[in-house]
């Protein structure tokens, strides 16, 4: 196993370039949590992500990288239809959140350098979990930007987050937190309140 | 199918290279493997406050600063260290005064805010982060920084309390001492009931401050139920080496143990030829090269309950997770290597691990070896258990105006210590094996241990260092067998710590139990009988399976007065990683079926639950009848009524008053609370739940001390109790420097050795303050009475039942004194030269039980099932609490391990009966930043045959907060679940149904 570490590669930090925010990919989930140019909803989600003595340690890009299908974080990222640029040995490469997530061999043989997404609108979840910390059996995350567009997406309906579309057919995989027909009914639940939180 | 149990490697074979760093201001150089974790190179340079507990970081026992910030050491590897600043505990010895601790460490020695004490070191080096970039922090933030710190013992109450008192330390401002809060009686002290108007204030005190209600028969003493500090406080708080890993030896060995894939399967062949060729390799044992000896791995009296159903490597492996066969190697990695050049055959069998199913003639036998003393294979039936009060209770039930029956099913849970199990074994000069252990029972160990290592007792020494946690998981001879079978194998010291999910599939766990009640009422609303069924599954070993479902029986029958009680149990074999002891141990899971019970026959009464329970409920002078019929030692048939043992204290009334006043009870009854208009989807309720213990097992628990006195008139009290973190040591000093007329300063307590303490049963069953303590009380009123003897012989005073002992001094009466130092002395160096010593031991004939009143609030989102606990109320009569801090500590902890239980908590298996979620995290404990709000009361009752009045408080917290939420759920939705745990989709399911 080699083991390269990126910490000194100078991926870190968060910038505004336009009406774009650009997280870059050593930044820590702590210093997103606490970042105002990002939205409240955003913030508590990264917050969310992983306790405290791991938050301090996870990354923007290793989150996109590990995709754990139960991240809020990703699906906000998806919700804010955010871009994750690569760069590979043939020069840098942009992806989307939604490709990266559903064709994760987009990322084999680049390094992810960072996320950007709009800045400004508004974040709002909903979830149902065990325990009011704990990883969500469902979860819905909304985003309203600036210019009234509404993207919705959603944990613990399939392998990974995954983006609302009106029509969409879901069979969520159950497990012992939760059955298929319960995450359905729990999405249905989510999502109409996500939505009406952000005046949908 | 995936070898469940494949250990990661965390140092890779590849070449080593050096890491520059600064530790706690000292530049340090490491040289170490690419692949080894900072915590690894941590701890091999001496630095023990950075304690292991996974291999994934979630626990942040192995928390330290680097550059300031706070991260977990066991996910980070050394060598991304480089350059870094590294903080650890001792930077607070290294940062304060002479003599003097850091306001951190001195704030959480003065709140009390660590029991073992495992994490302490990460949460005071956590306060240190967080109050250094906000020095005012909310108890939000506070919270936070928290999370990523599991801690199974103190709920996070005093840990958040001791923080924010140094950060206010740290602003300069003077704090008043931590003291419990003195509250009035809201009763009239004589256990009659009392209204609890709407009026009366909430109290106004930190959650972390004890309310202390006292009794007036409780005379004022100077230490016995004073706040005094822990024994092990100082040491805990400067990270010295304190726990069973922190010791370095020449030459150690380590060792790691081949997990069975299958959860039924004989093992056909084990060929070891690959490994034990490996260079590095020591020993490889298993079935074919290991004595087969039989034994109970239950850490109990003498003789263990039968079945005797085990051997230290077996050709039939019967759980995911069962020994197949252990390696001792120079380093861990070559252990691991080794592991995986076993070449193991297996014959793979099917399973069952459902109790309901066990005796189904169509289910697989777990146990057909047929050589296990007191096992009965048919069947998978290992105990049929019954008593009764009455010969024909069928007949009371026919006479009986209402009769209900309902059945309840409780599951599997873990004890989830944040310290695993460990030991460490090596061959003293006189080629005696000697086991540093994480154990709960070094004497039992040590009994139980010998055989099977071919050793009489007087050859194997156990030590118990300080325990990062037990709760019942270190009562066993779980790993002790293996480490010293290696080192008598190898003749080098040998290491052998479980992993978390190792932990979790191969230690111990709570027993599941299907529990079905039938219970008669007459038309006042008295009951006529009561009958409890249960199935009690043991998975596959007996362990503590007889006594477990035994105290079940016990304390499912012993709440409540009815004129006729049966009890009938099932103990069965199957698949299911092994139960064994758990806090409560058996209770819990009674409790929660009997509670419910009573409860929903209230409802169909239509009466009030607490008046339906509380016209039921046993009081002073009410027998315990159906406690002779269960007896560990088994049951006692005829036995008058006059010999029957009687409820003797019970502070009960002022339970119920106090946790109706701080939870709020009034609002039950107003709908717009339960309904709150501006939040249509949520329903509030609470709920209550009669808590009934025990204290010690009557006639078998055994504690022995003995106390010398020293030079300068300090004491050594030598207990074989077993401190786990419970604050045990510092209840047995608080009792020896009562009787002895001194401070805690004058104590010097050393327990939990073999060879150096007098025996005792180990830490369990509610009994080291009852049991213990009364052992240290008896040899202290002995070497008391030797230094009466002496004082009066040197002040000239005829009698030396005049003298007394207090400040340090032997006083005569009339006024002369002389000091414990010269009375020291004189006996050792001037004239009739002794030493002065008491030794005593105890065993009760009682077994009083602490009552409680346990209220929960919580919120049900009635669109998706989710439960939100928003705050427990315990109320607690534990005798007197020897020390209010340590006493609520234990009632804050151990309500949060039992919402666990009801709330979130459970074993998940696939379809080869492998846990899926072996882990924290899928397996969920709660964490700082989720806690509900905790109120703890110590109602004080005068049980005259405990220490000073003590009764027990360590296991009654686990019995309550599952009934409790239960109810809570239907008052506010109308919803009554008869399983546990309360998880969203079982609530959705019954609120569809409703």
């Amino acid at each position: 196993m080699e083991v390269i570490d990126l910490q000194q590669v100078g991926l870190s930090g968060i910038t505004v370039t336009g009406d774009m925010i650009v997280v870059g990919a050593t930044t820590t989930l702590q210093e997103l949590s606490a970042c105002t140019l990002v939205t409240e909803g955003l913030r508590e989600l990264a917050r969310r992500e992983q306790p405290s003595t791991l938050r301090t340690l996870a990354t923007m890009g290793g989150t996109v990288a590990a995709a754990n299908p139960e991240s809020e974080l990703l699906a906000c990222l998806l919700a804010l239809r955010a871009t994750i640029s690569l760069l590979r040995i043939s020069g840098t490469d942009d992806a989307s959140m939604a490709t990266t997530l559903s064709s994760p061999e987009t990322l084999i043989g680049s390094i992810i350098t960072s996320v950007s997404f709009k800045a400004g609108g508004l974040t709002v979840s909903d979830r149902t979990a065990r325990t009011p910390m704990d990883r969500p059996i469902v979860s819905v995350v909304g985003h309203r930007a600036d210019d009234g567009t509404v993207t919705l997406a959603a944990t613990g309906i399939a392998t990974a987050p995954t983006v609302l579309e009106a029509g969409q057919t879901l069979s969520p995989p159950g497990d012992f937190r939760g059955s298929a027909r319960y995450r359905t009914a729990l999405l249905r639940t989510h999502a109409a309140r996500v939505a009406g939180r952000l005046g949908n | 199918m995936t070898f469940p149990f494949a250990p990661t490697t965390n140092a890779s074979s590849a070449a080593m290279v050096t890491v520059k760093l600064t530790i706690d201001g000292a530049p340090l150089t490491l040289t170490c493997a690419p692949g080894e974790t900072l915590l690894r190179a941590l701890r091999s340079e001496g630095i023990w406050s950075v304690r292991f507990s996974s291999h994934s970081g979630e626990t942040g026992a192995a928390a330290i600063l680097l550059d300031g910030r706070l991260v977990s050491s066991d996910v980070l590897l050394a060598a991304q260290a480089d350059g870094h600043s590294i903080t650890t505990t001792n930077w607070f010895n290294l940062n304060s005064a002479e003599n003097q601790l850091h306001p951190i460490q001195a704030a959480f020695v003065a709140v009390g805010a660590m029991q073992s004490g495992y994490s302490v070191g990460a949460m005071m080096l956590g306060a240190k982060a967080l109050i250094e970039s906000t020095p005012s922090p909310s108890e939000a933030e506070i919270r936070d920084m928290l999370s990523g710190i599991l801690d199974r013992e103190t709920a996070f109450v005093k840990p958040v309390e001791a923080i924010k008192r140094a950060a206010a330390m740290m602003r300069g401002e003077v704090q008043e001492p931590f003291r419990p809060k003195i509250l009035s009686l809201l009763t009239d002290g004589k256990n009659n009931p009392v209204e609890v108007s709407a009026d009366l204030e909430p109290i106004k005190a930190s959650p972390a401050v004890p309310r202390v209600i006292p009794s007036r028969e409780v005379p004022e003493m100077a230490v016995v139920g004073k706040p005094e500090i822990k024994v092990d406080a100082i040491k805990l708080v400067k990270g010295y080496s304190a726990f069973a890993d922190d010791i370095e030896m020449r030459g150690m060995l380590t060792a790691k143990v081949l997990r069975s894939p299958h959860a039924n399967a004989k093992v056909l062949d084990i060929d070891d030829t690959a490994a034990r060729a490996l260079p590095g390799v020591h020993a490889v044992l298993h079935y074919k090269n290991t004595a087969r000896i039989k034994y109970a791995s239950g850490g109990q009296s003498w003789p263990n309950p039968y079945p005797w159903d085990q051997v230290s490597f077996d050709n039939v492996v019967r759980h995911v997770g069962d020994r197949v066969a252990v390696v001792a190697a120079e380093t861990e990695d070559i252990a691991i290597a080794a592991l995986k050049l076993l070449k193991v055959t297996y014959e793979v069998l099917a399973f069952n691990l459902d109790e309901r199913m066990a005796e189904n003639p169509m289910t697989p036998t777990v146990h057909a070896e047929g050589d296990s003393p007191g096992q009965e294979p048919e069947h998978n039936l290992v105990h049929h258990l019954s008593g009764a009060t009455v010969k024909d209770i069928d007949a009371a039930f026919a006479a009986s105006p209402h009769v209900f029956e309902q059945t309840f099913r409780v599951h599997q849970v873990q004890q989830c210590p944040i310290e695993p199990h460990i030991a460490v074994a090596w061959l003293d000069e006189d080629e005696r094996v000697v086991i540093r252990t994480s154990t709960q029972v070094p004497f039992h160990v040590r009994r139980m241990v010998a055989p099977l290592l071919g050793k009489a007792v007087r050859d194997v020494r156990i030590i118990k260092p300080r325990i990062g946690g037990g709760f019942g998981a270190k009562q066993e001879m779980l790993i002790e067998d293996i480490v010293g079978l290696l080192t008598i194998a190898t003749k080098r010291p040998v290491r052998l710590e479980l992993d978390r999910q190792e932990e979790f599939a191969s230690s111990r766990t709570r027993h599941p139990q299907t529990i079905t009640y039938r219970t008669g009422v007459d038309n006042d609303g008295k009951l006529t009988a009561q009958e409890m069924r249960v199935i009690g599954n043991t998975g596959p070993y007996g362990t503590h399976g007889f006594t477990v479902q035994m105290v079940t029986g016990l304390r499912g029958l012993s709440s409540y007065n009815a004129p006729a009680k049966s009890f009938d149990c099932r103990v069965v074999y199957t698949n299911i990683p092994v139960p064994g002891a758990y806090r409560g141990y058996g209770a819990p899971q009674a409790e929660f079926a009997l509670e419910s019970h009573m409860e929903d026959i209230a409802s169909a009464l239509s009466i009030d639950a607490i008046e339906f329970k509380r016209k039921n409920w046993v009081k002073i002078g009410d027998p315990m009848d159906i406690a002779p019929r269960l007896g560990e030692r088994g049951g006692v048939e005829d036995i008058a009524d006059e010999d029957l043992p009687r409820i003797m204290t019970s502070g009960i009334e002022e339970c119920v008053a106090q946790g109706k006043r701080a939870i709020g009870w009034h609002r039950r009854y107003d709908t717009s609370w339960v309904q709150p208009d501006d939040r249509p989807n949520i329903r509030r309720g609470l709920g209550f739940a009669f808590c009934m213990h025990g204290t010690a097992i009557p006639f078998l628990d055994m504690g022995g001390c003995s106390i010398k006195i020293n030079d300068d008139g300090s004491f050594n009290v030598a207990a074989g109790a077993a401190d786990l973190g419970t604050g045990a040591d510092t209840v047995l000093a608080q009792i020896a420097a009562e009787v002895l007329g001194v401070t805690m300063d004058d104590i010097v307590m050393y327990s939990g050795d073999t060879d150096h303490t007098p025996f005792d049963v180990g830490a369990y069953a509610s009994s080291t303050t009852y049991i213990s303590g009364m052992a240290v009380k008896k040899a202290a009123d002995e070497i008391r009475w030797k230094i009466k003897k002496r004082a009066a012989k040197m002040l000239g005073v005829d009698q030396p039942c005049s003298i007394e002992l207090h400040d340090k001094r032997a006083w005569s009466p009339d006024g002369r004194s002389v000091s414990l130092e010269e009375i020291a002395l004189d006996t050792l160096h001037t004239q009739d030269q002794e030493q002065l010593m008491g030794t005593a031991s105890h065993v009760s004939t009682e077994c009083p039980p602490p009552f409680a009143a346990q209220f929960a609030e919580i919120e049900v989102d009635i669109d998706t099932g989710q439960v939100t606990v928003v705050k427990l109320v315990m109320a607690v009569d534990c005798g007197v609490a020897i020390n209010p801090v340590t006493a609520s500590g234990q009632v804050e902890g151990g309500m949060i391990q039992a919402l666990g239980y009801a709330h979130c908590e459970e074993f998940a298996f696939d379809e080869y009966g492998r846990m899926i979620n072996a882990a924290f995290g899928p397996y969920k404990i709660y964490r700082a930043d989720e806690m509900p709000e905790l109120e703890v009361f110590l109602v004080q009752t005068m049980e005259d045959s405990g220490p000073f009045g003590a009764k027990a408080v360590a296991e009654i917290p686990k019995d309550g907060v599952a009934p409790a939420l239960r109810a809570a759920i239907k008052h506010a939705t109308g919803v009554a679940i008869n399983d546990i745990p309360f998880t969203p989709e079982r609530v959705w399911n019954a609120l569809q149904a409703h």
